[in-house]
This record gives structure tokens, C-alpha cells and sequence, in this order.
């Protein structure tokens, strides 16, 4: 385990500071792709990152610690994604906030991927974000999300279909 | 109709998830068709766009400054989010499927000591049971992040299951080491371990839907 992994356990808010700083730009990215909503991802990553403290202390170091907690983060997000209501009311505001431009410069252009993945309906950016950003297969999103291997798989190509529509617009 | 067959492989060809069989049919139809060549291009370039987006995002405001007070004390656990029927029903499903694994090796105990392998297979199963020990593990991190959404009672439960299932396998490796040729015996135990790593995929499904 690495020194400032377990000085952090052993309640070293410095060390865990050091964590926060290392790990926040991943556990915010990936909390902003699957809310899409900013001010949501923010809160989030906070709720992350204090959770993370609760139980560092059964942390045992069997996996490396940004792998721990970036399953956590994972978890935290997808459980506040199935709160329906929230979801739709995100969803309108997104869709509301969402203007498409395309440009053939690659930072734009990546940004243009970044806002077309935010107006994907839910059920598809999830599936997409964790399958082609953050390197899960289908059977662990579908134990994840609480659907079929084969609904996942579904909701990839429609999410990928979604996605060319609204860049080639 | 060709091509539609194709086109709606082409996400698994681009995933290279197809079987082999799949994959020539489909690499024969591209070679000869450019629509569907162009089409499975542009899937390509999509995908490979997605996949290259940077893995971090600053987020526009340090959030250290809220985060900070709020890490000590430490918060209780939200028990409004403890105990339902729903959960302690599908406890009573992995109960299930830790007393099948141990009756299944009851079950193939007497006939497992019969089928001998001229090569040691326990000197073979360590590097097996090693991949099997660290997915356990991970499993068991993972689990440890999300089990107080579960209430005591269904937590005991799937204690209770982990205990009849690390039995078990306390009980194969012992007799796979007086036995260290039987592959029956170390077909057991995978089939044991796989029994565990179940158990705590379930568990975790259901602390996170919880």
C-alpha cells in the first residue's frame, strides 16, 4: 500500500488531501459524463471523496487505491442516477442548457463529443460512458445498472447511433 | 438485406466481440462493399473519438474547501435506507446458493477420489486459485464500499453464506492436498470459489439497487 494511502487510513487529512488532489479530476469526469449536470457532478464528487474517508479504513490495499475509489465513485453515482425524478428533471435542464456546435479543431472537437454525450437520454450515456471511457464490459454494467448483458449491449449502439446523429448535425 | 445483416454487426466487429466465424464473414463483406466499409469506418472514428477523451475533468471549482470540514466526525449511516422484504428475500436467495455449493461437493465427494492425473493437478490449480483469491478480493473491497446500504438482518445473512462457502473451500484445499493428483477434487473448488465470487456479485447488486 502506498505511504500516502495509509497515512490518509490512519487519519492524515494532509495525506488524504494529496489523495483528493491526485484523484479528483477522475472521479469528476467521470460523475459530470453520467449526470451531465455540473452542479450534480460536483456534489457527487464531494459525497465521493467523504465517503472515501469513512471507509478508508477497510481499505486493505488488495487493489491499488484510485481503482477503489473509482469504483466507488462509480457506485455513488449510478445510485443517485435511479432516482427517477431526479433523472428527469436533469434531463430537461440538459437538454435546455445542450447547444451543438462542431468544429474539425480536436480540443473543440472533443468538447463537442463531451456536450453530445450530455444529451443523450440516461440509460444510454451510462451504458456508453462506462463501456467505451471507462473500460467496463457488459456483464459487470448490467450487474452494475440492474438490466440484461443484452440490454446493455443495446443501449451501447444506440447511444453510439445518438451520438453520430447529433455530431454529424 | 446483405448489408443491414452487416451493418447491424457492426458495433461487435468494432468491439471485436464477434466469434471468428462472425468476424471473416463480416471482413469479407467489407472488402467488397464500400458503403458498408465507409459505414464501419465512421463507427470506428466515433469510437475511437470516445475512447480518447481525456480521462480527467477539472471540475471548475476546488472543492477541497468543502470537502475539509466535513471529514470529521465521522457521519452515521442513513438507516431509513436499512432493511426491506425485497432485500432479505433475495438474501434468502444467496442462501441458496451457498448451501448448493456445499452440497455439491458433498454430493461428488465419494466419486472424486477415483479419477487420479498423472501430473500433481494441485501444483497446477495454484496459479488457478491465485486468479480466483484476487478476484474474491476485489469483490470483497468492492462489497465493503456498499454493504451499509443493507439492513443487519440481510448483512447476516450473506455473512452467514460467506462463512458456509469459505468452509467449504477450507474443507476441498485440504483434502486436494492429501489428494494433490485428484482433478475432480480441484474441479471442486473452482467450482466453489465460483460459487463465492456469485455470492458477492449478488450482494453488491443488492446493496447498490438497495
Amino acid at each position: 500500500m502506498e505511504d500516502v494511502v495509509r497515512r490518509a487510513r490512519d487519519g492524515d487529512k494532509t495525506a488524504f488531501e494529496q489523495l483528493y488532489r491526485d484523484n479528483v479530476g477522475r472521479v469528476y469526469a467521470l460523475c459530470i459524463r453520467l449526470t451531465a449536470d455540473r452542479a450534480l457532478a460536483e456534489d457527487l464528487t464531494q459525497d465521493v471523496f467523504i465517503r472515501t474517508w469513512e471507509k478508508l479504513g477497510s481499505f486493505r490495499g488488495e487493489s491499488k487505491f484510485s481503482s477503489w475509489i473509482h469504483r466507488l465513485a462509480v457506485n455513488v453515482a449510478l445510485t443517485h442516477c435511479r432516482g427517477e425524478a431526479r433523472r428527469a428533471a436533469r434531463e430537461q435542464k440538459v437538454a435546455s442548457e445542450s447547444v451543438l456546435t462542431t468544429s474539425s479543431d480536436p480540443i473543440s472537437g472533443r468538447l463537442d463529443v463531451e456536450r453530445a454525450l450530455r444529451c443523450l437520454p440516461s440509460g444510454a450515456r451510462e451504458v456508453l460512458v462506462l463501456y467505451d471511457i471507462e473500460g467496463y464490459r457488459h456483464a459487470e454494467i448490467a450487474r452494475l445498472l440492474g438490466i440484461a448483458p443484452g440490454t446493455s449491449k443495446a443501449q451501447l449502439h444506440r447511444a453510439r447511433q445518438l451520438l453520430r446523429e447529433a455530431l454529424d448535425r | 438485406m446483405m448489408h443491414d445483416a452487416i451493418r447491424s454487426q457492426l458495433n461487435d466487429y468494432v468491439d471485436q466481440s464477434l466469434d471468428a466465424a462472425a468476424m471473416q464473414v463480416v471482413q469479407r463483406h467489407l472488402s467488397e462493399c464500400q458503403a458498408c466499409r465507409d459505414e464501419a469506418s465512421r463507427l470506428e472514428a466515433l469510437v475511437s473519438t470516445v475512447r480518447s477523451l481525456p480521462p480527467t475533468i477539472d471540475p471548475p471549482a476546488d472543492l477541497w474547501p468543502r470537502i475539509d470540514p466535513e471529514l470529521s466526525p465521522r457521519r452515521l449511516f442513513d438507516r431509513s435506507l436499512w432493511a426491506s422484504r425485497y432485500t432479505l428475500a433475495a438474501a434468502a436467495v444467496l442462501l441458496v446458493l451457498a448451501s448448493s455449493a456445499v452440497s455439491f461437493w458433498v454430493a461428488n465427494r465419494s466419486s472424486s477420489l477415483s479419477r487420479l492425473d498423472p501430473q500433481p493437478t494441485a501444483a497446477r490449480f495454484v496459479d488457478t486459485e491465485l486468479q480466483y483469491v484476487q478476484a474474491v478480493a476485489a469483490l470483497e473491497e468492492e462489497l465493503l464500499l456498499v454493504k451499509e446500504n443493507l439492513s443487519p438482518e440481510v448483512w447476516a445473512v450473506i455473512d452467514k453464506n460467506l462463512r458456509i462457502i469459505d468452509q467449504a473451500i477450507n474443507e476441498i484445499r485440504a483434502v486436494l492436498a492429501a489428494d494433490p493428483a485428484n482433478g475432480d477434487v480441484a474441479d471442486a473448488l473452482a467450482g466453489v470459489y465460483r460459487k463465492k465470487l456469485d455470492v458477492l456479485r449478488h450482494a453488491t447488486q443488492m446493496s447498490v439497487q438497495t
